[in-house]
């Protein structure tokens, strides 16, 4: 078995703008990627239509010999207005919805991903309850950048509602700016590469503050996948934050563990390309301390460019491992794929 | 008559018996014992400005250890941590000697909107410091000195590095965190160039600054010091790292050494893997001539504290070996911090001979141009025997 927990299909310009309805439509909506940073390359890695078809997704997981993927599209960034935020969410989430996951062509391989608008707390959960109900739903999606962290008290709700209802959390870079701090809190750099090297720092800061705001520690049922940041860095800098944490716990009494136990307890990990280069990755255990294999779920994100491949993905790991990778730590950790997957082999 | 002749004594070789250089500390912050021990050092018209030290905000009241902040037993009777030479000077070079100390002035951060100011004042720290931590206090050599600038105006700043860069105390330029682009913008290059200049390197140490949104990321601020510790100093230095890359600064100045200190150095790789492993593609634009990691290797060093531990004791030596700290990091203490690491006990006893001392002194001997050897002094006399 194979899942592909980072699917990105591309919501049209036009069809997008249609779901997202008067009066919360743009004349023109920004580009999916974003105005300020330009790559000099095209950063889809299909044509625009076969990014936006379910036919032409589904073709390629059946290539890549995938049973389930997780598709999550992209909002075009964070929306200022709370009420056009909330229209652009749903507008999401009904195309999803509509287009991919009752699509012919999905075959029921198609899950989906609940995206939620962060600037109101209670429209989020009310587009929870929209969707939740669907048990192809399986996780919500929040951009990683959010102008807060994470762990501050107003999302709490949110986290509760998904660990009450098996849904994960999949944290995942927005692409594009209509509201838009720094991509560093040194400000802006002047490339494409720096930025592109920059992004996952926001959901390290997430993750760190999941840790240390002691959400996990209220949430035991919480479970959430980062789609944009490799087990490494998010290792290597949790480890910093255990000797933080070790000389500072007073400042968070309610911190009961190492960070990098919360880390191994509640989040997973998204395959990324710069995996296949990496010292770190060279074993499946014991480097960077710990076991990494239990921690990353196997994540193309197609259409993008800089996605991983199945064949590149951790080559020198035991097939074992590998295994574990493509399927297994995500059956375990997605509840609702649990659920999927136990039902699929008891029928 | 005869009298008594005594043996003449003989002339005792005036050559003082020199030790081997074993630990050089490239983070030790200096303070003077009052901030209003500055005020002579000031130029015209800034020493005559009624008030003006006591109105300069010296700490910022957020992001603090609730520990204090400082090792509990270096609190002099007068003044702040790091502002009494006896103590600092037994602490240092007796307690748990070390042989040199890089003094980082803690005292100047840039803690004004005003970039005159901030010029005036990193001016007086620097002749503040050459009189006493690198002459008055330093009779046995053995402090090192950082020229501290007003980033916020780099053309200021290279002038003060030129006034200092020939002075034989001053072994590299100090800078902070903070800066409102990334510092491979152009805007900065003078900087760097009369670092290169004058062959310094340029430690980055985080601090608080007047003119910085201090703890704001990138998805908002920061809740906890703890956060704020464990973060904001890898994440302000990647994206430094990177842009020094992307923007050719390196290219322009094939010398330029940087040092990141109490920033760790694991997160170093898996970021620049990510930059490293689409290069061809990110990297075509910018008309570089090496791969990032080239760049790291040739440009960047670590200091080790607070130095990045595992929970396995075991898999810590593959931890160095995977961030390359044999050639890559370089000992430092926090002194006189609540975090301080003794170079006694800094580093994990399962690393290599060779890697340890590259860690403890060579890596940083190299970077300063350091003696290999130094004259025996009292401090070694007062039993610093190591």
């Amino acid at each position: 078995m194979k899942i592909d927990c980072a699917i990105h299909p591309v919501l049209g310009s036009v069809e997008f703008n249609k779901a997202i309805g008067s009066p919360w439509n743009f004349l023109k909506l920004p580009p999916l990627f974003g105005e300020k940073y330009r790559s000099p390359f095209d950063q889809l890695s299909v044509t625009p239509e076969q990014a936006m078809s379910p036919a032409a997704v589904a073709a390629y997981l059946r290539s890549t010999d995938v049973d389930y993927a997780v598709l999550s599209p992209t909002t075009r960034g964070y929306w200022p207005n709370p009420q056009q935020a909330a229209a652009v969410a749903r507008a999401a989430n009904t195309l999803l919805f509509k287009k991919w996951l009752e699509s012919s062509e999905s075959e029921g391989r198609f899950l989906g991903s609940i995206r939620l608008a962060m600037n109101d707390t209670d429209t989020a959960l009310r587009e929870i309850d929209r969707w939740a109900d669907d048990d192809r739903f399986v996780q919500l999606v929040v951009p990683a950048r959010s102008l807060a962290t994470f762990g501050e008290q107003r999302f709490f709700p949110i986290w509760r509602a998904a660990a009450e209802r098996g849904l994960v959390v999949y944290v995942h870079d927005d692409f594009s700016t209509l509201i838009e701090p720094p991509p560093s809190q040194v400000g802006f750099p002047s490339f494409f590469a720096e930025d592109h090297a920059l992004r996952p720092m926001a959901s390290i800061v997430q993750l760190t503050s999941f840790i240390i705001a002691g959400v996990f520690e209220r949430l035991p049922e919480l479970r959430v996948v980062f789609g944009d940041l490799s087990v490494h860095a998010a290792r290597s800098l949790a480890i910093r934050t255990d000797k933080d944490w070790q000389s500072d716990r007073m400042e968070v009494p309610w911190v009961s563990d190492d960070p990098t136990t919360y880390l191994a307890r509640h989040v997973r990990f998204v395959t990324q390309a710069d995996d296949e280069i990496s010292p770190h990755s060279k074993a499946a255990t014991g480097t960077i301390g710990g076991d990494n294999s239990s921690l990353v779920v196997y994540g193309s994100r197609h259409p993008y460019w800089d996605g991983a491949k199945a064949e590149d993905v951790f080559p020198t790991w035991s097939e074992n491992d590998r295994a574990r990778c493509f399927a297994d730590n995500a059956v375990e950790f997605y509840p609702r794929i649990a659920s999927r997957v136990s039902a699929e082999l008891s029928s | 008559m005869t009298t008594a002749t005594l043996e003449r004594p003989e002339v005792k070789d005036n050559q003082l018996e020199h030790v081997d250089i074993k630990v050089i500390d490239t983070d030790v912050h200096v303070e003077p014992r009052s901030f209003e021990e500055l005020i002579p050092y000031l130029e015209a018209p800034w020493r005559d400005v009624p008030n003006l030290i006591a109105s300069v905000p010296f700490s910022r009241p957020t992001y603090r250890t609730l520990e204090g902040g400082g090792r509990k037993d270096a609190y002099p009777k007068v003044g702040d941590i790091g502002s009494d030479p006896d103590m600092v000077g037994q602490q240092m070079f007796v307690d748990d000697p070390t042989d040199y100390a890089i003094l980082l002035p803690w005292s100047f951060r840039g803690f004004t909107v005003d970039p005159r100011l901030d010029t005036a004042l990193a001016s007086a720290v620097n002749a503040w410091l050459a009189d006493t931590w690198l002459s008055k206090y330093n009779a046995e050599n053995r402090y090192v000195g950082s020229i501290s600038i007003g980033i916020d105006d780099p053309i200021a700043a290279a002038k003060e590095i030129d006034k200092w860069g020939e002075h034989p105390g001053f072994r590299q330029v100090v800078i902070g965190h903070y800066g409102p682009r990334p510092f491979g913008h152009p805007i900065y290059d003078p900087i760097w160039e009369a670092a290169a200049r004058h062959n310094l390197p340029i430690a980055m140490h985080f601090r608080g600054g007047a003119t910085q949104p201090l703890g704001w990321t990138s998805t908002g601020p920061l809740q906890y010091f703890v956060e704020y510790h464990s973060l904001i100093a890898p994440m302000a230095y990647g994206a430094h790292l990177a842009s020094w890359i992307c923007n050719g600064v390196f290219d322009r100045h094939p010398e330029m050494k940087v040092l990141f200190i109490e920033g760790g150095f694991l997160w170093f790789q898996p970021f620049i893997d990510r930059l490293e492993r689409h290069w061809k593609k990110t990297g075509q634009e910018l008309g570089l001539k090496k791969t990032p990691h080239q760049y790291v290797r040739d440009h960047i060093r670590f200091a080790t504290q607070p130095i990045e531990e595992n929970t396995d004791p075991h898999k810590i030596a593959t931890l160095y070996e995977e961030a390359n700290a044999r050639e890559l990091v370089m000992f430092s203490s926090d002194y006189p911090h609540y975090d301080y690491d003794p170079p006694s006990k800094a580093l994990p006893r399962s690393l290599d001979p060779e890697m340890k001392t590259r860690i403890m002194y060579e890596n940083a001997r190299v970077i300063y141009d350091l003696p290999k050897t130094r004259p025996v002094d009292r401090f070694d006399l007062a039993g610093g025997a190591r």
